[in-house]
């Protein structure tokens, strides 16, 4: 995270600000569906979503809409299709 | 053509041929539903056959939900019946292609085992917060 110091505040501050909006830019932010569509954190069962930060980087998040709080659960900053 | 913006317009040619005219927004998404629907037919052929005997190819173009467990492959065929009988009825296509991208972004994280495991794996502990 500390690479990319100004991508991570600008996540942050998107996330921080509505993280379950689509509408700015649809193509970048995906509810993750089925088996990993949802993830236990502290005995709470929350949806997961990803932000793709950058053509190759992925941010996987969980929004508590209960407690206002978004658990960043991973960071990838290289795509994995990059491996392949 | 107003009636051709408001849904459709019979024209005869001089040799008879009928033409319709209509928006052609609404011809795409025709179009676009159809491929859909073609695609998710090719989905639930393949699901029919056992999970060994179903090749990548064999998905259409829906090849990289070949990825996906069982289960979730039947899930996404189910949703997207769901979702493309919605649209048929008058509906936007948006959430159609909102379902189908989310799954595809299911597939790619799926697909690393890596990424699979960390988001799969339940948090009993409690998390820390940390500056960004």
């Amino acid at each position: 995270m500390t690479a990319q110091p100004e991508m991570m505040q600008r996540v942050k501050a998107r996330l921080g600000k509505d993280p379950l909006d689509r509408s700015a830019n649809p193509r970048r932010v995906h509810r993750l569906r089925g088996t990993l569509g949802t993830k236990m954190i502290s005995g709470k069962v929350l949806d997961q979503w990803q932000f793709e930060l950058s053509s190759a980087g992925r941010i996987w998040y969980c929004p508590d809409r209960e407690d206002r709080v978004v658990w960043v659960t991973r960071v990838n900053l290289r795509h994995p299709r990059e491996t392949e | 053509m107003a009636e051709a913006r408001a849904g459709y317009a019979i024209v005869r040619d001089k040799d008879g041929t009928t033409l319709m005219l209509t928006p052609a927004a609404e011809v795409e998404k025709l179009r676009e539903l159809s491929d859909l629907a073609l695609g998710l037919a090719t989905l639930q052929r393949v699901l029919a056959r056992p999970s060994e005997q179903r090749a990548t190819a064999l998905y259409g173009a829906f090849a990289w939900a070949s990825v996906l467990s069982e289960a979730d492959q039947r899930q996404f065929a189910e949703e997207l019946a769901d979702a493309l009988l919605v649209a048929s009825s008058g509906a936007s296509l948006e959430p159609v292609r909102e379902l189908v991208r989310d799954w595809i972004t299911t597939a790619e994280a799926w697909a690393d085992p890596e990424t699979r495991d960390a988001l799969l794996a339940d948090e009993d502990k409690p998390l820390s917060s940390a500056a960004l």
